[in-house]
């Protein structure tokens, strides 16, 4: 056994420590396909069929897809199996633009991705969402749900979730008995949304990956540099380092790009060596169309008339036919059209006011349905002592922008790489569409007689309000359109130009809708190992 | 404790307003016609509004945010609140006043409905109830309560 197998097989001690794992088996050695990459030899070179970068949501699906196949599957990490800090200083970077969170925390870069922080909420995208909409520049998905659907199925119970019944309230109302609201449909409709445990991919999908022959995982293996033929249209291999531990290089045939929102468009950027404004940037995209989600957390608070009022649905997960759910709202695809506004959510979190500071029950006498007997509720004791709000969070598309985008910075990490600038940038219309959001909601609240909405977003429309944030949701960096002059990847998720090079992950997303985008990032995962599958060897 | 008292009388003055006028009507029929004063008018309709401290700062500001209303006299914006729910303060009856209410919460819904709302200091209220705020607004000023 030479030097650096004794070591792996160390490792692989390590590793298996990790997980629980008998030290002593010696099938579980042989089987184990967890490599560290720090022991391997400096200049060593690894051959794979497919090769994917990036243990997230997006990679670790595609890994499992191939799990009991002939293909041989490398997986690269750049970190191990839990959070380290160099590592992480990796993602190190700087918003240059709308303020946002810091780029090293609100990522995590080891087995497992940022599942391994993410709070669960999933919702397939909507059909409109796809479309191309003409008072939304740069929409257009090159796919449409219905392309998608079979793949959410799919990814439904990947992501730990229960029966695919999104467009189906009363499937989970039979099952809970909670009413929903009796909003008006053309104005908003109470949606359906789903809560995973959440499933953090890293630790649900170690031990399959771990028994699975024809996939090793490489940890700490960074990617420095995608290399290509001369000219530029085809992946050779990877240029692979460790932080404290060798160079080696990997060859495939097939590279799938599974890095996240920002690291895949910054990792293209980064592989000049031949084409010199990076891959799949003969037209200056890449980078470009960066968005996040819109929050505000309020964005109003609604002071209850009654505070019998009965919100469980939507201010409860509840758990049922074996996953779990909770209501928001949304507005329908015909008052989307007809006002041309962007997609948009609304949470209720019961919880006390931020914004409001007075109490907004003037109006409680008048609030009833017209014509009944008895509203007065001066005698209720929870009138008196009930003062909760309900907080309606509101979850808004960004309008796609090329000015929003990602650049590489003068400043380097650990390896010398250039870190990343992110320069966030919405369009003007966003706020008026985060304004008429918000008074949709105020009008239903008052036509239903509930209560009054109260919002700082109400006080000045010119402005957005102080409490304005980024959801974390980095999407559109490397977006996929039907044409090279528009986007990055084509329908396929395939990097133009580039035969062999893949893109998956929220970078393709041309538009965001409201929806969280893990289910839709594993649906893509799905659809591109089912395309990667049908083509010739 | 200021505010819980005042709220107490108020609804302590509707509950025998009520009492007194049902009497009335018991007595005399549903068509005796009230005497059209401005003061009792403005005050039976502004004891609808509960929280009569923010009720008026949001009249307040309606009223500075509208020109038209700043215009308008107690007994002009009297009547521009029983407009709102079709009634003229000549016609007014003590059966009238007994279901304004119920016609108000109908005007209300329907604001809502139709989109007649204002914004006003960051509440979004209906038109109907904005009339309400302003007239408690002007109603308190005309009795030195809030100069």
């Amino acid at each position: 056994m030479c030097a650096s197998n004794v070591k792996t097989v160390q490792f692989r001690r390590i590793i298996n420590a990790h997980l629980n794992y008998p030290s002593d088996s010696q099938e579980k050695y042989t089987t184990a396909m967890f490599i560290d990459a720090r022991e391997l030899d400096q200049g060593q070179h690894i051959k794979a069929d497919i090769c994917i970068i990036g243990a997230g949501a997006a990679g670790i699906t595609i890994a499992r897809e191939y799990i009991g196949t002939s293909t041989k599957v490398a997986l690269l990490e750049s970190g191990g199996l839990e959070i380290d800090v160099k590592t992480q200083s990796l993602y190190d970077g700087e918003n240059i633009g709308l303020p946002s969170f810091p780029l090293r925390s609100n990522r995590l870069r080891f087995f497992g991705g940022t599942t391994n922080h993410w709070a669960g909420h999933c919702r397939p995208l909507d059909p409109i969402d796809f479309e191309k909409r003409k008072w939304l520049p740069h929409s257009g998905w090159p796919i449409s749900r219905s392309d998608l659907d079979p793949f959410y199925r799919r990814a439904q119970p990947i992501v730990g979730l229960g029966p695919y019944e999104y467009e189906n309230l009363a499937f989970w109302q039979s099952k809970i008995n909670q009413p929903d609201l009796p909003l008006k449909e053309s104005r908003l409709k109470t949606v359906v949304y789903n809560q995973s445990p959440p499933t953090r991919f890293g630790m649900q999908y170690r031990q399959e990956l771990k028994d699975a022959s024809n996939i090793s995982v490489y940890l700490y293996a960074n990617v420095l540099d995608i290399l290509t033929n001369e000219s530029a249209t085809r992946v050779t291999s990877l240029k692979v380092a460790c932080i404290d531990g060798p160079e080696f290089s990997l060859s495939a045939r097939t590279f799938i790009l599974a890095t996240g929102g920002m690291e895949n468009a910054r990792l293209l950027l980064l592989s000049n060596s031949i084409a010199k404004n990076g891959l799949g940037n003969d037209n200056d995209l890449v980078g470009r169309y960066f968005m996040d989600h819109l929050l505000l957390r309020p964005g109003a608070d609604i002071s209850f008339s009654d505070p019998r009022l009965n919100l469980h649905l939507y201010d409860a997960v509840h758990e049922v036919a074996g996953g779990k759910m909770f209501a928001i709202l949304a507005s329908p695809e015909v008052l989307l059209r007809k006002e041309k506004l962007n997609n948009f959510r609304l949470h209720l979190i019961k919880a006390k006011p931020k914004t409001a500071d007075a109490d907004g029950r003037i109006f409680s006498q008048l609030d009833a349905v017209p014509g009944a007997e008895d509203h007065r509720l001066d005698d209720l004791p929870e009138r008196k002592m009930n003062k909760d709000f309900i907080a309606l969070h509101l979850v808004l598309e960004p309008t796609p922008n090329p000015d929003s985008r990602i650049t590489l910075s003068d400043k380097t990490d650990l390896f010398g790489q250039h870190q990343i600038n992110v320069n966030w940038q919405m369009k003007d219309n966003d706020l008026s569409h985060a304004h008429r959001a918000m008074e949709l909601a105020a009008l239903e609240f008052g036509r239903m007689g509930l209560g009054r909405a109260y919002g700082e977003i109400f006080k000045d429309s010119s402005r957005w309000p102080r409490n304005m944030e980024a959801g974390k949701h980095h999407c559109g960096t490397t977006r996929m359109t039907d044409s090279p002059k528009t986007g990055v990847a084509d329908r396929n998720c395939k990097v133009y130009n580039i035969s062999n090079l893949y893109l998956t992950g929220s970078s393709l997303f041309p538009t965001i809708g409201y929806a969280n985008p893990t289910l839709t990032i594993v649906a893509l995962a799905l659809r591109l190992s089912d395309h990667l599958k049908g083509l010739p060897a | 404790m200021k505010q819980k008292n005042r709220l107490k009388s108020r609804r302590a003055f509707l509950k025998t307003g009520i009492f007194i006028t049902g009497a009335v009507v018991i007595g005399t029929g549903l068509n005796y016609a009230i005497r059209p004063d401005t003061q009792p008018i403005a005050r039976m309709l502004t004891h609808y509004l509960d929280y009569p401290d923010l009720a008026i700062q949001l009249g307040g500001s309606l009223i500075k945010n509208e020109p038209a209303l700043a215009q308008l006299t107690l007994e002009q914006m009297t009547e521009l609140v029983l407009q709102d729910v079709g009634l003229k303060k000549d016609q007014l009856s003590y059966y009238s006043l007994l279901t304004n209410m119920d016609n108000y919460r109908k005007a209300i819904h329907k604001d809502f409905d139709i989109e007649n709302i204002v914004h006003v200091d960051g509440w979004v209220i209906s038109r109907t109830e904005g009339h309400l705020c302003a007239l408690l607004y002007l109603y308190e000023n005309a009795n030195g309560r809030h100069a």
